[in-house]
């Protein structure tokens, strides 16, 4: 099987031909697309932007701009200002909670998370909540690892404010129906914050068609560098938020006693810009769009169907989320009774294959599985089905290590 | 109370080599397939729990004291197999053994995960336990012996 985008395309794993990387959803590898154009900014175009009265800081002001604009333009949204760089997805929760939630919850309200989110947004809203003292309410899972509508349904009572959940799970795989939790939420009066960071590297997004309130991705996990990020919001919810960070670049008018503040994004972005990331990422945006996202979706749809029934034909593993590949994205996890995630991780990286193994950053969903950790392996653009023969292969390898020691030999 | 020195459930398993083999040695899986010491402990004066934040491994390590000399001990755990095969020697090592003797053989593990000092010069005394030198060749795994190590310092520091 051919990959969708050429190895070459990615210099670590020209590199190093013997890597099978399987751990995509925890970091994309780089395109050299993404490479040239940090290099590209530092080399021609480096100064503060927003500064300086000079065509270098101008160029700099400029080719920020522009990157805002193609990554709004790449995720569907038609008001770039509404497009806010922060480092990451983590970065981006905090934000919502400290500029949306702080200002619009109080001791009464609740907030509604689910069983399968991200400690990014888990965290983040239990403490919130811990806070201003309002209730936190969890979302269960079905026993295929799918949010619970009903579970939802009886949650959305009383004055619920604030509605989080991952776009795709990034320990099952499982694809949420974001339409119909959207009409559920608001239906309850509550604003919707998703957190597409394992979607936005795989589906195509429009956040706008999608409904929600806040969206937030990482850039790293779409081969953009680390550090870099989004949170996009709806300018009436953008509107509403206080800002949480002070400083340079977010400010209007500073007097001695008070100050007036600057006009999105800029509000909320203090400090001098991370301006060559988002130019990065900007950049991986374009590499994925020159790829289609369609085609995306489809090549991994493709290679997680032949790593689930590879997976699945193997005798007492079990694997989480949901087992049609149209219901999920390309992270399969999974575990044995008789082989702990980590033993596995280390014997699978012996053969040169990278998967991650632990809780996903999301404890509150392992408890309810009923396992201290899984093994996860995750396909992107340049994964192979050579990547998935690898992947079985070791696995069976550790199997038989540690069902019988005459394997050692 | 002079305890015998533990032998070895394979004697001569403890040495290096390369690959995923060298630790996953017979000798840690024999420990992680039959561990010794598992608990709870009946009777233990102070019980430990301790967590790795990285993987969700926990550990509970329960002791027994009887002034300086650790009585009896035993474990709980979910965790991986190096996890459970150091918690199953060490505490085959220790039991029997005064508290300070415990934190020299546990100093002395840690020197060999560091390679700070090589096996057989401060080693010949840690039986089984050699073989958690090979861990040294796996950076990410050393915390699954510190866990171990770790969880029984704490218990050790606890007044009894």
């Amino acid at each position: 099987m051919t990959p969708l985008a050429p190895r070459h395309d990615f210099p670590l794993l020209a590199l190093d031909p013997a890597l099978h990387y399987l751990d995509s959803a925890a970091t994309a590898q780089k395109p050299q697309a993404v490479l040239d154009a940090l290099e590209h900014y530092y080399t021609h175009d480096n100064a503060n932007p927003h500064r300086g009265a000079y065509a270098l800081s101008a160029r700099a002001t400029e080719r920020y701009h522009d990157a805002r604009a193609t990554i709004a333009r790449f995720i569907g949204a038609t008001d770039a200002d509404c497009t806010l760089f922060v480092r990451g997805t983590t970065e981006a929760m905090n934000l919502v909670a400290y500029g949306w939630g702080e200002t619009n919850l109080a001791a009464g309200d609740a907030i509604v998370v689910t069983a399968m989110d991200h400690h990014a947004s888990f965290v983040t809203f239990q403490q919130l909540a811990r806070r201003v003292g309002c209730e936190f309410r969890i979302v269960e899972l079905t026993p295929d690892g799918c949010i619970d509508l009903d579970s939802l349904r009886a949650q959305l009572t009383g004055r619920v404010k604030l509605v989080a959940f991952p776009h795709v799970s990034n320990a099952l795989g499982t694809i949420n129906p974001v339409e119909e939790i959207v009409a559920m939420a608001h239906a309850a009066g509550a604003i919707v914050v998703c957190d597409g960071a394992q979607a936005v590297p795989h589906l195509a997004v429009d956040v706008e068609a999608l409904g929600v309130d806040f969206y937030a991705f990482s850039g790293h996990k779409i081969g953009g560098p680390m550090g870099i990020g989004v949170l996009w919001g709806r300018r009436a919810r953008l509107g509403e938020m206080s800002p949480w960070q002070f400083g340079g670049d977010m400010i209007e008018v500073v007097g001695d006693q008070t100050t007036t503040f600057n006009s999105l994004p800029h509000r909320f972005e203090a400090g001098t810009p991370n301006a060559a990331d988002a130019i990065g990422l900007a950049a991986a945006c374009d590499y994925l769009t020159a790829l289609g996202m369609e085609r995306v979706r489809a090549h991994e749809v493709r290679l997680t169907a032949t790593m689930l029934e590879a997976l699945q034909a193997m005798d007492g593993i079990r694997i989480f989320g949901p087992l049609d590949p149209a219901a999920r994205s390309g992270v399969v996890s999974f575990a044995f009774e008789d082989v702990h995630a980590h033993d596995l991780a280390t014997i699978l990286d012996e053969h040169g294959v990278c998967v991650r193994a632990g809780h996903h950053c999301a404890q509150p969903l392992m408890r309810r599985l009923g396992v201290p950790a899984t093994a996860r392996a995750s396909v992107w653009v340049h994964s192979t089905t050579d990547d998935v023969a690898a992947l079985v292969a070791a696995v069976q390898h550790a199997r038989t290590l540690f069902s019988d020691g005459a394997a050692l030999a | 109370m002079a305890p015998p020195s533990p032998e070895p459930l394979v004697p001569g398993a403890a040495v290096p080599d390369a690959g995923v083999a060298s630790l996953y040695q017979e000798i840690i899986l024999s420990h992680y397939r039959a561990p010794l010491h598992r608990g709870p402990l009946v009777g233990a004066t102070v019980s430990v729990e301790q967590q790795n934040p990285l993987c969700g491994d926990t550990l509970t390590l329960q002791v027994r004291r009887d002034g300086d000399f650790i009585a009896d001990a035993a474990f709980t755990a979910r965790a991986c197999s190096i996890t459970q095969a150091t918690a199953s020697m060490l505490l085959r090592r220790v039991i029997g053994h005064s508290v300070q003797d415990a934190r020299a053989v546990v100093a002395d593990v840690e020197d060999l995960l560091e390679q700070s000092s090589p096996a057989g010069v401060r080693g010949a005394h840690l039986g089984d336990l050699r073989a958690l030198g090979s861990v040294a060749r796996f950076p990410a795994r050393k915390a699954c012996v510190r866990l171990v190590t770790s969880a029984l310092l704490e218990a050790l520091a606890t007044p009894r």
